[in-house]
């Protein structure tokens, strides 16, 4: 991992959501990727090897679970941890979401801040192993 | 005559040619107006941006139209955002003095501008409107009080939760909306909720007892259990809406997972609306409750379509190689060979 600025991938169809979440994560000090689908997620994520992804789960194409399931069975992107962003909030999603190999949820309506904690909490996690 | 002819196509080619002029003039009209609202949100969008993240950026004079653009940015971003943020975007509309416009609106003559006002401040996310939209929800108009109820949801008023529920019962507000708007309230809805499963009024009752399901926790076992047993010796013009509530209790307890109604739920096998004791199998299969098989495997055989099919389910999800083993002998049940059948999908 570089010591250069984290780059995290984020994922959502919203153009709002990619809005509030790009600029408190660059304001945090953090290079944002935005993708607006699961596809251009993947790719993104294959292109960019970024230190960590928010993904919606609700994308057109291949949605959250999915990215997340084909980011884990690629070896070049199995260890970026993934943070999905959703509406939904049954616990069936949640435990659908941690099978497919997400490290964190976060509920819409969210906060920006939240998100940026869980970000920078993964983050120090995985620099300290 | 001919000359007569002439005239009235000439007036009405002279016509169609104007429809068509007019026609065009609007739509680029309206796309010179898209594209100049396109661009002053562009504009405008950092500004937005800085102010929801708490930077208190220079706004100085804004025209009319970057006035209406940037209210129009925050409040697509106040319905995606919660906590601080969305506190700072309803400190915003109160300072700009658009809550208190929009408050005057509520009281227009005007059905459509009410319907705007209470859609509007539930994105503006200002607390103090919270009383003038409980207000709203006895609206002589049916979409001024679905936008209210919206609102309400959106600011996780739980003072509204009563009124909400009797909204809902009461069928004044669309069910979705009503249910969707408690729901969106999560946890906070469920002191509510709870302060209503006394309500005299059982259509109130049941209604909250389904979203105390969604909303609740096993604390609330006791009182859901209690309501699964609610008298159904009573007046047979009310038997149905009693029936409800049991239903809408079992419903509860199988969301909320507690096996600690189980008992109740078992005893709701034998109450004499089918569709209670379809609630109750389906509750169990989700608690998965042992205890309840051998009265599951009798409903299968016994009972009526749904109640025997929901028993079927309940069996397969509970013990899935004993479900199979049921179901696989000659003459077993059309439903316990379904029980059968679901189990075989079942997950190791």
């Amino acid at each position: 991992m570089s010591d250069g600025p984290r780059t995290v991938l984020v994922a959502d169809d919203d153009e709002d959501i990619l809005q509030l979440v790009s600029f408190r994560l660059e304001r945090a000090g953090y290079t944002v990727v935005t993708a607006s689908d699961g596809q251009q997620a993947l790719a993104a994520a294959r292109e960019h090897k970024p230190d960590l992804a928010v993904l919606d789960v609700m994308m057109p194409g291949l949605n959250g679970y999915e990215v997340t399931r084909q980011l884990r069975d690629d070896e070049a992107t199995a260890a970026i941890p993934v943070i999905l962003l959703t509406a939904r909030v049954q616990e069936a999603d949640v435990s659908r979401g941690f099978e497919a190999g997400a490290d964190d949820y976060l509920r819409k309506p969210f906060s920006p801040q939240e998100l940026r904690s869980r970000v920078q909490a993964i983050l120090a996690r995985r620099s300290v192993r | 005559m001919i000359d007569a002819l002439q005239l009235l196509g000439g007036a009405l080619s002279v016509l169609a040619v104007a429809t068509m002029v007019v026609l065009v003039a609007r739509r680029v009209a309206l796309s010179r107006t898209e594209r100049r609202r396109a661009a002053l949100e562009h504009e405008l969008t950092p500004l937005a941006l800085e102010l929801v993240d708490g930077e208190e950026p220079e706004l100085g004079r804004l025209s009319a139209a970057q006035e209406r653009a940037l209210a129009a940015i925050l409040g697509r971003y106040a319905r995606k955002l919660r906590g601080e943020p969305r506190d700072r975007i309803a400190a915003f509309f109160e300072e700009r003095g658009a809550v208190r416009r929009e408050l005057g609106q509520l009281r227009s003559r005007r059905s459509a501008k009410r319907a705007t006002a209470a859609f509007a401040l539930g994105d503006m996310g200002a607390l103090s409107t919270v009383d003038a939209l409980i207000g709203a929800l006895d609206d002589r108009a049916r979409d001024v009080r679905s936008a209210a109820a919206r609102s309400l949801g959106m600011l996780e008023a739980e003072a509204a939760v009563p009124r909400l529920v009797e909204s809902l019962a009461g069928s004044e507000v669309p069910r979705a909306i009503a249910g969707g708007a408690l729901l969106a309230m999560g946890s906070k809805a469920a002191p509510g909720l709870r302060s209503l499963l006394d309500a005299p009024d059982p259509g109130v009752r049941a209604n909250a007892i389904e979203l105390l399901g969604f909303t609740g926790d096993a604390t609330d076992a006791d009182a859901l259990d209690k309501a699964l047993r609610e008298d159904h010796a009573i007046a047979a013009s009310s038997w149905g809406e009693h029936a409800e509530v049991r239903a809408a209790a079992a419903r509860a307890l199988g969301r909320i997972g507690t096996r600690r109604a189980a008992a109740g739920l078992r005893g709701a096998l034998n109450d004499p609306a089918p569709f209670v004791r379809t609630a109750a199998a389906h509750a169990l299969g989700r608690i998965g409750d042992r205890d309840a098989f051998d009265a599951l495997v009798r409903q299968a055989s016994d009972d009526m379509y749904d109640p025997a099919q929901a028993a079927a389910q309940a069996l397969a999800a509970i013990d899935p190689m004993k479900a199979m083993r049921l179901g696989g002998v000659e003459g077993a049940s059309a439903h316990l060979a379904e029980a059968a059948a679901l189990a075989e999908l079942e997950p190791a």
